[in-house]
């Protein structure tokens, strides 16, 4: 199936009045891939992704959603298949109530308010947050609203989730549950992140920005245990590699993390 | 601080009472948008100085307010808010006319201005504005005034949050207490700035779930029989105190019995 892939072609993006931030990028994404996205601050993750999904256009290049060119004509048939969640979850809650706020997209698809309700019911349940459908949105914590964000998200029934930072303001259960979901989505995913921990359980396929150019794209195992390069891109290796000598022998542990993380410690010992 | 941090917590009063469940929150917002409009224009289309005929007017408020279990003292605060305005035209005019026409236009001027700001409050706290927006919808106000009323009410609430945040910012990093003339500029520069990216974003994030103006909130908008009593009465009575003196009626009646 070719309809989820994405495909960036020499596409080089610079904000009004700014540098370029997007340098010669291209890259091809096939169907239910799920790459992680990684970098310093300022790397251009964020503008990539909305690059992806239609907010900023190339200022050169291409890019290709499933069979189809993104382009003015084509943006509201690109943009009604990605699921975008913002990095600022207040960016995402505008709504009174939580339930509105999860049931604003699907609603806009003129999708009969039964349908909807099952929807939003099922979209809160995924990310654990059902107890909060009737609450206001305003008066979430961060957390909350991270995990709602994420609901309004997946209530759209997405064929590709973009997600920035989806992992920030979470504890350790709703990490551990956006993990799952993130697991459990089999179409295609692109999740820009600085956690990288949480790139080595959800992503095979890495790719690694620094100021705005690609210098690293392909397997996960191998870029998050290049102590070197990640160094070198303001980066570290992720936690649960950290405690060894040899982070490569540790990979395989890492993969199901408890118990490699128990192992880890005691193989220490 | 724990000033602004205080009216922070106030700002979205208005949306909190409109998830209510009471009689008049259920009323449909077509019937409610109705009757609030018809009952602003008579109060605004009486004679100037016909303060006695404004007191039945009072009767509409005191029922919403009593069946829709609103609280009374914050929603008389935010009527009040707006007064200073009223009063300084009326106040003008007080100069000009010194006498006691004068004052009764004052008066009446001031309460027509209570009545006329309580009824649309008690449209919003008993509706709700997405409601609205879909009521006015239906009575075919074209979209595009309803986009913008709607999105300045949204944008109004993030705004404020936001100044709230980037004051809340400043104090707790200067030592005395308010702020400096000198800062205050740079602070409204980054509010304004902040303010923009935010409603940039949310627009965005609209229009990423399919936004195009639409305004769907769910809830179909339907007709019931006490959506058509509650219109009918409603006519009925503001027809009754627009056309016929009621309080001379009364007073007439009692004239008669003692
Ligand atoms: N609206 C804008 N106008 C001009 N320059 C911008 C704008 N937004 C971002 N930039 C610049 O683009 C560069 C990349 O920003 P971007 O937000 O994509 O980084 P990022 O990788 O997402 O960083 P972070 O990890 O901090 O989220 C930064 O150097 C930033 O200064
Ligand atoms: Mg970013």
């Amino acid at each position: 199936m070719s309809h989820h892939m994405i495909e960036l072609k020499n596409v080089s993006f610079k904000y009004p009045q700014g540098n370029e931030v997007i340098k010669d990028i291209s890259f091809r994404i096939t169907h239910g891939e799920s790459v992680g996205l990684i970098g310093a601050n300022g790397a251009g993750k964020s503008t990539l992704l909305m690059l992806l999904s239609g907010l900023l256009i190339p200022t050169n290049g291409d890019i290709i959603i499933g069979e189809t060119k993104l382009t003015k004509k084509t943006l509201k048939y690109i943009r009604q298949r990605i699921g975008y969640c913002f990095q600022n979850p207040d960016d995402q809650l505008f709504m009174n109530t939580v339930y509105d706020d999860v049931a604003f997209g699907p609603r806009n698809y003129g999708i009969d308010e039964i349908e909807i309700e099952k929807r939003v019911d099922k979209a809160l349940e995924r990310v654990g947050a059902l107890h909060l459908k009737n609450k206001f949105s305003y008066k979430l914590s961060g957390g909350e609203k991270r995990m709602v964000s994420i609901a309004t998200v997946l209530s759209m029934e997405p064929d590709i989730l973009l997600m920035d930072e989806p992992s920030s303001f979470l504890d350790p259960g709703a990490r551990r549950r956006l993990i799952n979901i993130l697991n459990s989505f089999e179409h295609t995913k692109i999740i820009a992140t600085h956690d990288l921990d949480l790139v080595l359980e959800t992503c095979k396929r890495t790719i690694l920005l620094k100021n705005g150019k690609i210098v690293f794209d392909g397997n996960t195992k191998d870029i998050l245990t290049d102590k070197k390069l990640l160094e070198e891109c303001g980066l570290e290796l992720p936690f649960c590699l950290q405690t060894i000598d040899k982070p490569s022998l540790m990979f395989s542990l890492c993969k199901s993390p408890v118990n490699g993380f128990q192992k880890g410690i005691s193989h220490k010992l | 601080m724990s000033k602004l941090n205080y009216s922070l917590r106030q700002i979205r009063f208005l949306d909190e009472c409109s998830e209510g469940k009471s009689l008049i929150h259920r009323i449909n917002p077509i019937v409610k948008i109705l009757v609030t409009l018809i009952y602003i224009i008579c109060v605004v289309s009486l004679e100037g100085y016909e303060v006695n005929r404004l007191i039945p007017f009072f009767l509409y408020p005191v029922i919403i307010i009593s069946l829709s279990d609103i609280p009374i003292a914050p929603l008389l605060k935010r009527t009040v808010i707006s007064l200073p305005f009223i009063l300084g035209i009326g106040f003008l005019n007080l100069l000009i006319e010194r006498n006691l026409h004068g004052l009764l236009i004052f008066l009446s001027l001031l309460i027509k201005s209570i009545l006329t700001v309580l009824s649309s409050l008690l449209l919003i706290a008993t509706t709700g504005m997405d409601n609205i927006a879909k009521g006015l919808l239906a009575l075919k106000v074209p979209k595009i005034f309803v986009l913008q009323l709607m999105m300045t009410y949204k944008y109004i609430l993030i705004f404020t949050e936001e100044l709230i945040t980037s004051v809340n910012a400043y104090e707790l990093r200067s030592s005395e207490g308010g702020i400096s003339l000198k800062f205050a500029g740079n602070i409204l520069g980054r509010f304004f700035l902040r303010v923009y990216d935010r409603a940039k974003n949310i627009y965005n994030s609209m229009i990423l779930r399919g936004f195009n103006g639409e305004f769907n909130i769910g809830k179909k908008i339907s007709f019931a029989n006490k959506d058509i009593i509650f219109l009918i009465l409603w006519i009925i009575y503001f027809v009754l105190i627009m056309f016929f003196d009621v309080v001379k009626f009364f007073e007439l009646i009692l004239g008669v019995v003692t």
